[in-house]
């Protein structure tokens, strides 16, 4: 195998500087932002620095792991909701990670899709500045894409945008000091008019979203997206002014039968984390197009798996594919983890992340060679079934769904009990391919899709029917009944809290049978209901050296969509689609406190310390408006907890 | 499974079971009764009838005449001897197991096979196979079938690069009982259907059908060295065996295809045996990866090494 491809020209005459988009700043008290100098030492320090949370995954590695330890098993149930702040409107979503530069203020910067970063004061929730990009594409009001988050070095937070471009931003004050055009040149040729003509389209949910920007020794890098249109995917290294330096082809050439590069998709649009002593950068890449096979025959790489970059050169260190050849969309957007561990007497580096196949990967940082696939986090069922040809009624269900497994949901690390913390979904699905054509800017996809209905929300709907038919029938007004929300503080009821494995004979005996049954079958509709334990998604504790899965919490209704966080006193903090923000004992799973937030916590969850309160506080991201949640909003929402 | 003739239970690893042999022919028109014909090729001959080789001979006469460059024999004679000798390493890799990091062991099967290959591009011949044969369709498979039992050198050729009669008669076999799955590789104008493209545009990214058949196989017996090293924790002896035969497949369709190429640039082939081979080495490279992928690459939890247990 050759690699010879793996770097795409950098044409000099491409139009590199020029901003395709509009930007609109709003000012507000940005005297109150302190002068604190971030420098590339403490984003690598961040992880252990208790104040801040500087970098997407609070440190290189990407551990999502705090050293603050004012909150504890015992008094987490004593958090109060500090403030909660609705930025953006519903239907947009977080799904990233907030960065917070410790200060006297601490100050949060964050993103909401499409393209609106926000500084806010971390004490108060006051909005100090908001920098609004109107990306040259446009967004879908109805699903506009997902942002994921900024980056900062001294003086400057930089973002991604939806045109494919960076932005660089002052700190203080929200105004522009310049912007990348990463649309400005496209496998090697320079864009006529600006962009590339093949890189535009209507931004939207599902296809297009930011990718958190990662520094590192004086690089900035970022991904692209686009996967589901028939791009080649790229990843891009730009220096601290802008200008270009390297740029990774995601589908190197020589791979690829024919042309098929060309259109292969392998975007990279999740965040990626870096091994600070080699300079290894870890690049989650997206689905092959088009989803059916036969026109890419191969590998495919490096699509649907992980590719480690050297940060300097950009040049090829290894990848794994989760899904050689993938029809399912079996991508790999879970951003990567990197641990030490000693094994066998030598100290090693680990690359770790799950899959949307349901396992949790663990390579060597060094090679890329497997040390362990993780026990199954997620049910299996028919796994690697091939889609029939225009078919989709006698498909064969299978699972993990293309959704996961784990998709964008970021995982943490608990360093002390070697716990990797990871979200998925649990639910069937069927695939039937037909042909499809590539067109600019079209989708290139060429697959039917059909999920399974949740039978919680099938009976739900069913007993919702009856209630309306006695009401119609008697005359008498339903009542309302509204949960109680983050707004007042208080703790949701236990009745919605999730089920652990451990827990209750009764959810025990569902699992086993699930787990016993779920292998391969005739995919006959008894067959896949039978093997399916029902419930849509995951919470799961696992070792990613034994490959061990510790324990699993259950959903039945709505998948957990955001990420996590973990401290050094074993304590977790996990939203789910159910509106709740949970803390769980980080060992066992164990639940010690619920919150309702009033929407699905779609964002990553971040905490800090501030010594001029004498508290930590935990920000919680929530909102969006998916088909499972149960209410839309967009809510910031800020929990605090006094020394 | 779902759909149609139920590849994976139909596809023969080097020895054809009756269940498959009465399915092959019974696919052929032949309903066998309580016993079954014997296992080699010369026994399913004798069931099988020739059919019409007229059509066959026009593709054959229309392939080649739509090369577009001149074939080279002598570089055909020297890569295909090289390809040959790939078939004798075979026993080495089973007995080799799991590959050291950095080794070329699979990758040095192909070496031939790209020259070969780029030679072919270069002259038009994937695009000219592709212009003028049909893609897997029912009655093509059936007719180039009948046509590939009745070459009178086939047995010698196959048994020449290390193929014995059982392992004949399964390339064989299996062409036919793989039937649907082959049809889903469709010939490139059909990507979208070609009413709807515009200016040609698929084809400036989907290659001929014949080239993804054959530079697919050799992707995948490539990486093979990086696959199966970087997964070593999962691989099991019965992986790289059943991965082994499917590479056996894939290089063997590629010879029938190649040395065919090569007897055209010696002017001794006849048409009908030219498009006859060229569509049924296509097939055995398409399946043989397809297979690749199920034996060796899409490994489930029922499949792979136990944890903490190298097994090779």
């Amino acid at each position: 195998m050759t690699y010879e491809s793996h770097l795409a020209d950098l044409p000099e005459d491409a139009p590199w500087d020029e901003k395709p988009g509009e930007s609109v700043i709003e000012q507000h008290d940005t005297d109150a932002i302190p002068e604190v100098d971030v420098t590339e030492e403490d984003i690598a320090a961040s992880g252990e620095d208790e104040t801040n949370w500087l970098i997407f995954g609070n440190n290189y590695q990407g551990h999502r792991h705090t050293t603050a330890d004012v909150i504890t098993p015992e008094n987490v149930g004593d958090l109060e909701v500090e403030y909660v702040l609705e930025l953006g409107e519903p239907p947009n979503d977080f799904q990233g990670s907030p960065i917070v530069v410790g200060g006297d203020p601490p100050i949060i910067y964050q993103t909401i899709g499409p393209d609106m970063l926000y500084a806010i004061h971390g004490r108060t929730g006051d909005i100090l500045w908001t920098h609004f990009y109107e990306n040259a594409d446009g967004a879908s009001d109805e699903t506009p894409p997902a942002e994921r988050g900024p980056a900062v070095l001294g003086d400057t937070v930089y973002k991604s945008t939806l045109d494919l471009g960076v932005l660089a931003i002052d700190r203080y004050t929200g105004e522009e000091q310049w912007y990348y055009n990463g649309a400005a040149a496209y496998r090697g040729e320079v864009a006529e008019d600006v962009r590339h003509e093949e890189l535009q389209w209507e931004r939207s949910r599902g296809t297009t979203s930011s990718h958190p920007p990662m520094i590192y020794d004086g690089m900035l890098m970022k991904g692209s997206f686009g996967g589901e249109f028939g791009v080649s995917g790229f990843y891009d290294a730009i220096d601290l002014e802008g200008n270009p330096q390297w740029r990774v082809n995601m589908t190197p050439e020589h791979e690829w039968v024919g042309d098929s590069w060309q259109h292969g998709g392998g975007t990279a649009w999740a965040a990626s984390c870096i091994e600070p002593d080699t300079g290894t950068v870890v690049i989650p890449s997206a689905n092959p197009g088009p989803w059916y096979g036969t026109v890419r025959p191969g590998w495919n790489p490096y699509t649907c798996g992980k590719v480690g970059v050297d940060t300097e050169t950009g040049e090829y260190q290894w990848h794994h594919q989760d899904a050689p050849h993938d029809w399912w969309d079996y991508d790999s957007p879970s951003p990567p983890l990197v641990f030490e561990e000693e094994v066998d007497g030598e100290t090693r580096k680990f690359a770790t992340w799950p899959g949307k196949t349901g396992w949790v990967y663990t390579v060597d940082m060094e090679t890329g060679q497997l040390h362990q696939r993780s026990e199954e986090f997620v049910q299996h069922y028919n796994m690697w079934s091939l889609p029939p040809f225009d078919d989709i009624e006698n498909a064969q269900w299978i699972m993990p769904d293309l959704r996961g497994g784990t998709n964008p949901q970021t995982s943490s690390f608990d360093p002390q009990s070697r716990t990797l913390i990871v979200k998925g979904l649990n639910q069937p699905m069927r695939l039937s391919w037909f042909e499809t054509e590539y067109e600019p800017g079209e989708t290139y996809i060429g697959m039917d899709i059909e999920h399974a209905p949740v039978p919680a929300t099938q009976e739900q709907e069913e007993e919702e029917e009856e209630e309306e038919d006695e009401t119609a029938d008697d005359g008498e007004e339903a009542e309302e009944e509204k949960e109680e929300t983050a707004d007042d503080g208080e703790e949701a009821e236990e009745e919605k809290e999730e089920t652990t494995d451990d827990g209750e004979e009764a959810e025990e005996e569902k699992e086993e049978t699930a787990d016993e049954e779920a292998d391969n079958g005739d995919g006959s509709e008894e067959e896949w209901r039978d093997a399916w334990n029902g419930y849509v998604g995951v919470l799961a504790g696992i070792d990613p050296i034994s490959g061990e899965v510790k324990w699993r919490n259950w959903y039945e209704e709505t998948p957990p969509w955001g990420g996590s966080l973990t401290t050094p006193t074993g304590v977790t903090f996990a939203g789910d689609g159910d509106d709740l923000f949970t803390a769980f004992e980080t060992e066992t799973g164990q639940p010690l406190a619920s919150w309702d937030l009033g929407t699905a916590a779609s964002g990553a969850p971040v905490s800090w310390y501030d010594p001029g309160e004498g508290k930590q506080y935990v920000a919680a991201p929530a909102g969006g408006e998916r088909e499972n949640y149960t209410e839309s909003g967009n809510r910031f929402v800020v929990f605090s907890l006094s020394e | 499974m779902a759909y149609g003739t139920n590849p994976e239970e139909r596809y023969s690893y080097g020895e054809v079971s009756d269940a498959d042999r009465r399915d092959f022919l019974k696919a052929l028109g032949v309903i066998a009764g309580g016993s079954i014909a014997g296992a080699t090729l010369r026994d399913l001959r004798a069931e099988v009838s020739s059919g019409a080789a007229e059509g066959l001979a026009e593709m054959g006469e229309a392939v080649r005449g739509g090369l577009t460059g001149t074939l080279d024999p002598a570089l055909l004679n020297e890569q295909l001897a090289g390809l040959e000798a790939s078939f004798e390493l075979l026993p080495e890799l089973e007995s080799m197991g799991v590959p050291e990091q950095g080794a070329s062991a699979y990758q040095e099967l192909t070496t031939a096979a790209w020259v070969i290959n780029d030679h072919l591009a270069e002259v038009g011949f994937f695009a000219s196979a592709e212009e003028n044969l049909p893609a897997f369709e029912p009655d093509h498979i059936e007719a180039t079938t009948r046509q590939l039992l009745h070459m009178d050198t086939l047995p010698a050729t196959l048994s020449e690069i290390g193929f014995s009669e059982q392992e004949q008669t399964a390339l064989v076999t299996n062409i036919v009982n793989t039937r649907e799955q082959l049809s889903w590789w469709l010939a490139t104008p059909d990507y979208p259907p070609a009413d709807a493209v515009e200016d040609g545009v698929v084809h400036e990214y989907v290659a001929p059908l014949h080239q993804r058949a054959a530079e697919g196989s050799l992707l995948w017996i490539d990486g093979l060295d990086h696959f199966l090293w970087q997964r070593e924790p999962l691989i099991t002896g019965e992986m790289i065996d059943r991965g082994l035969w499917d590479i056996k497949s894939m290089l063997g369709g590629y010879y029938l295809m190649s040395s065919a190429v090569r007897d055209l640039a010696n002017g001794e082939i006849a048409d009908e045996e030219l498009s006859t081979l060229i569509t049924a080495g296509s097939a055995i490279e398409i399946i043989g990866q397809e297979f690749l992928l199920t034996d060796t690459v899409r490994i489930t939890d029922e499949k792979r090494a136990p944890k903490g247990v190298i097994d090779q």
